[in-house]
């Protein structure tokens, strides 16, 4: 009996996995089969359509799509930051307050956010807004919660004892937060801005308002397409700029991560 | 120990020698009544950003509900539209049962990965895990469009089906809710994965080997130990995929086809086609109360548990 | 130049209603290694971060090498502070956490490198300079913290608790070790500690706290031999302590009678008004077996008793002992004297009258 369920329960995860990374291998399969038809035979394969992602319709909105996220990922960071010192690490009076203040756009789903914005802009006759300021305002809005959060934990988990240490031997604030306090939280900064990126450079329910015709993001361009035409050229789109988001990933993890020096063995 | 005496010690600092501002509280430790505020200054630029670009547009937003154009008082004419229109109902109908389904379908598959992920020791638990959470980079675009060649007309299921001669017409598998609920079960999978980790890992797998050692088998052990524990773990995961996929926009767009009106794309469309902003605010807002309510009671009843399974 | 580092001079601090500490007095001179012992919560590390300027004190003066600290901020008191948890910086190396105090007061490169060069001599780390803090033993990470603590050359160092996550073996080694860098330093001590050997091990000055206040002050033997209440000679080694009432007086001879088993038991007369006794407190290895009655002369107060217990401590055995009133003994006897003792087996203990403590309280 206990060997049918275990059996049984070492199927169930398998079908999980399956149906969780089937269509990420169909997509890989389908931006190297040489026609809209998908092939799983690699021999068949093609990498041409790779080749027509360098065409102004898909740069264009990839260089768009870039340049937003880096700025929400920047800003997040930094305004996380400020948010975070005096939330969680100075724990001034009505931080619980503050915080949830900080954290109530979670609590609005992203359509709403997006209809909140666009209909802001319009009325306040800040329509030239929407397109690249309003897109990046509004994806701050939704990734900025993650930020304080993440970087607030990271604080909140900073050792007392290391900054009442750096107290005792004579530095001051502005020392201790330099050469303590800032790099021992580095890891959750980055996390947040990592996080903030993939966010922004995913995000459609709050482009799909702020786009200007002729200058939309990435997704907003896929999605477009996809309502008239499956084209393999797609699947190369969303590949590739899943590739970009690992690529990012990879590099703030080299900037931000050091926690092998913290964790690891004697450099 | 003369000299070291010698090289340290400075001028002595006393209360006396502070500015004026400083004021000596009863507990002998003085402080500066600017300091009080200076702290709070950081939190500006968060701060305003967040009224600008958030409180303020969701306060026009519900005010806008309740002025349709061309009224100049304040009137409940749009909800009342909303809750009479068949469409609108049957959106608001479609929206709840696409989002019950995937709350049930996310927390089935998710329990039996959650509970490996929680216990396994094996080598196998660090892929299992890296592949649970993976497609959460991949953003919601490219799944969405993986399920599209998937369960087409022309897709993979229904060719292949076809090629083997056991189907003649092509199954429907994309632009429907079967569609829909297969396509945000794996978006939210993951998310339905770590929730439900979270609260597996809060039960004391002592708790399941003394079960064991009673005699109670792997099954029982499940369904009187490990699953009544994790009640919370599984409201909460349900209550967070609800939500989700009640909010989901790209999803239902995407593989729900044409036809398919959930809140989510109906605001949108007020908004972008018929530019009846004062109604796209009315749905807004009903999608926004749908969701307060239900993360208020998933909050209550999550507390009430938590009660009750710990003392 | 003031001779005494540290002057507590009616020192208090509430938090809310509860009296955390009241109203301490306590002189430190320079060069004296100090022990603040007691049970957590008498307020042993409220008054230590007090001195460090982590907590401002509700009422009383606190003065550092005779400067008087209040508004003073800890970064600017100069007092050396080392941890329990040793609070080193994570992302530092062995000889960045020490250099960090030299480099914060803008010490020049060299200077700073032949200083921490010094500090890791003092405590036997050369060598690890470049290791960080978790490729470290607790012990070497323990000699980290002294070693960054006394760097930038404090003439006071504060240490709160910093042996009590070492295991025992490291601990009782690392006791002489901090004895010497404090006496090769010359610097003052000011040592926080529960355990009650480790202060008797390495102190000049012990200082007894209870329930907030200053239960008593003195040297590790002054203690020992003359502790002056009964929770200090319970809590610095054991004591067999019996509530008792004073019955006579004379000839040198102070009676008293156990409250709650009436034996009666003969000891020097104190200075103190005999009316006040209420406790008396006898160290179980004054307790003496007599193995054979050969002597003449009949000793004092001989207790006819019959063995209960015996726990047996490695050296010594500590015998559990009934008598007939009922009071229960405990008597420390060696070893290898206490070979055929066993349990219910009856023998006789005898104390002298001298080594019974009369308290007040």
């Amino acid at each position: 009996m206990n060997r049918i369920v275990s059996g049984l329960f070492r199927v169930s995860i398998v079908l999980v996995m399956a149906f969780i990374t089937l269509p990420l291998i169909v997509v890989m399969a389908a931006s190297l089969s040489p026609s809209s038809q998908v092939t799983l035979v690699p021999w068949e394969w093609t990498v041409r359509w790779y080749g027509d992602l360098v065409a102004r319709r898909w740069i264009d909105p990839f260089i768009l799509s870039a340049q937003i996220a880096v700025l929400v990922s920047l800003i997040s960071g930094v305004l996380g930051l400020l948010a975070a010192y005096v939330v969680a690490f100075e724990k001034c009076p009505g931080h619980a307050a503050i915080m949830s203040f900080l954290l109530s756009p979670l609590a609005v789903p992203q359509i709403v956010k997006g209809v909140a914005i666009v209909l802001f802009l319009s009325s306040a006759g800040l329509y030239r807004w929407v397109g690249t300021p309003g897109l990046v305002a509004a994806h701050i809005i939704l990734t900025l919660p993650f930020a304080v959060r993440m970087i607030a934990t990271a604080m909140f988990n900073f050792d007392r004892n290391l900054d009442r240490a750096g107290q005792s031997l004579g530095a001051t604030k502005a020392q201790r937060i330099r050469h303590l306090l800032i790099p021992i939280i580095k890891p959750g900064v980055f996390s947040g801005m990592t996080f903030a990126f993939i966010i922004s450079f995913n995000n459609i329910p709050l482009s799909v308002f702020l786009v200007r015709p002729g200058q939309t993001t990435l997704p907003i361009t896929v999605i477009n397409y996809l309502e008239y035409s499956l084209d393999p050229v797609l699947a190369a789109v969303n590949v590739a700029s899943l590739l970009f988001v690992l690529a990012v990933i990879f590099v703030f993890e080299k900037i931000g991560g050091f926690s092998a020096q913290i964790h690891g063995g004697s450099k | 120990m003369g000299h070291a005496l010698g090289t340290r010690s400075r001028p002595g600092r006393s209360v006396v020698t502070m500015s004026s501002i400083t004021l000596a509280t009863n507990r002998g430790r003085p402080f500066r009544t600017s300091n009080v505020l200076r702290q709070y200054v950081p939190l500006l630029p968060p701060s305003i950003l967040l009224l600008v670009f958030f409180a303020i547009p969701m306060g026009m937003m519900v005010g806008l509900s309740f002025h349709p154009e061309g009224a100049s008082t304040a009137t409940l004419a749009n909800y009342e539209r909303f809750f009479t229109d068949d469409f609108t109902l049957a959106g608001l109908g479609r929206t709840v049962l696409m989002s019950g389904l995937v709350a049930i379908c996310v927390t089935v598959m998710a329990y039996p990965v959650a509970y490996f992920l929680a216990r396994s020791r094996s080598r196998w638990r660090a892929v299992v895990f890296a592949l649970a959470i993976a497609p959460e980079l991949a953003g919601v675009v490219l799944r969405t469009y993986g399920w599209l060649i998937i369960l087409e007309d022309q897709g993979f299921i229904n060719s292949g089906l076809m090629w083997l001669g056991l189907i003649s017409e092509p199954l429907p598998l994309a632009k429907n809710m079967f569609g829909v609920v297969v396509g945000l079960t794996h978006v939210i999978l993951p998310f339905g994965i770590l929730s439900l980790l979270t609260s597996l890992q809060g039960v004391d797998p002592s708790l399941e080997k003394s079960a064991q050692i009673l005699g109670a088998s792997r099954i029982s052990v499940l369904r009187h130990i490990v699953v009544p524990l994790t009640v919370p773990g599984i409201v909460s995961s349900m209550l967070l995929a609800f939500t989700m996929s009640a909010s989901a926009y790209a999803t239902p767009a995407i593989l729900g086809g044409a036809d398919f009106k959930v809140l989510a794309t109906m605001v949108y469309e007020q908004v972008l086609f018929y530019i009846d902003w004062s109604f796209a605010a009315v749905m807004a807002n009903v999608l926004l109360v749908m969701m307060l309510i239900i993360a208020a009671i998933g909050s209550r009843l999550e507390m009430r548990l938590h009660k009750k399974l710990h003392f | 130049m003031s001779t005494s580092d540290i002057e507590l001079i009616n020192l208090s601090k509430n938090f809310g209603a509860s009296q955390i500490v009241r109203e301490i007095d306590l002189v430190v001179p320079h060069g004296e290694f100090v022990s603040i012992l007691g049970p957590s919560g008498c307020g042993k590390t409220t008054t230590l971060n007090m001195i460090a300027g982590f907590i401002a004190p509700s009422s009383g003066q606190i003065r550092i090498r005779g400067v008087e600290q209040s508004g003073v901020p800890p970064e600017k008191r100069q007092v050396g502070l080392v941890f329990q948890n040793y609070a080193l910086f994570p992302h530092m190396t062995v000889a960045q956490n020490v250099g960090f105090g030299l480099k914060m007061q803008g010490k020049s490169r060299d200077e700073v490198d032949t200083q921490v060069k010094k500090a890791l001599q003092s405590v036997h780390l050369d060598g690890l300079e470049h290791r960080y803090p978790k490729a470290l033993s607790g012990g070497q990470q323990q000699r980290t913290a002294l070693a960054r603590a006394i760097a930038p050359r404090p003439s006071l160092l504060l240490l709160d608790e910093p042996l009590s996550n070492l295991d025992l073996k490291l601990r009782e080694a690392m006791r002489i070790e901090l004895k010497d860098v404090q006496r090769e330093l010359g610097i003052t001590f000011v040592y926080v500690t529960h355990d009650q050997e480790e202060a008797m091990a390495m102190s000049d000055r012990i200082v007894v706290m209870h329930e907030g206040v200053i239960a008593q002050v003195g040297s590790p033997s002054e203690l020992y031999r003359a502790p002056q209440s009964t929770f200090v000679a319970d809590f610095i080694g054991k004591s067999n302590i019996f509530a008792v009432t004073p019955t006579a007086n004379g000839g040198g001879i102070q009676r008293v009678r156990i409250a709650e088993t009436g034996l009666e038991l003969l000891a020097a007369s104190p200075a103190t008004v005999s009316s006040e006794i209420a406790f008396c407190s006898i160290r179980p290895e004054a307790l003496r077996w007599i193995e054979v009655n050969t002597s003449t002369e009949h000793p004092i107060n001989v207790l006819p008793v019959k063995i209960i217990k015996i726990v047996n401590l490695g050296a010594y055995l500590e015998v559990w002992c009934r008598h007939q009133s009922n009071t229960i003994f405990k008597a420390l006897i060696s070893a290898a004297r206490g070979g055929q003792l066993a349990i219910d087996v009856a023998i006789e203990l005898t104390v002298e009258p001298a080594a019974i403590k009369l308290l007040i309280h």
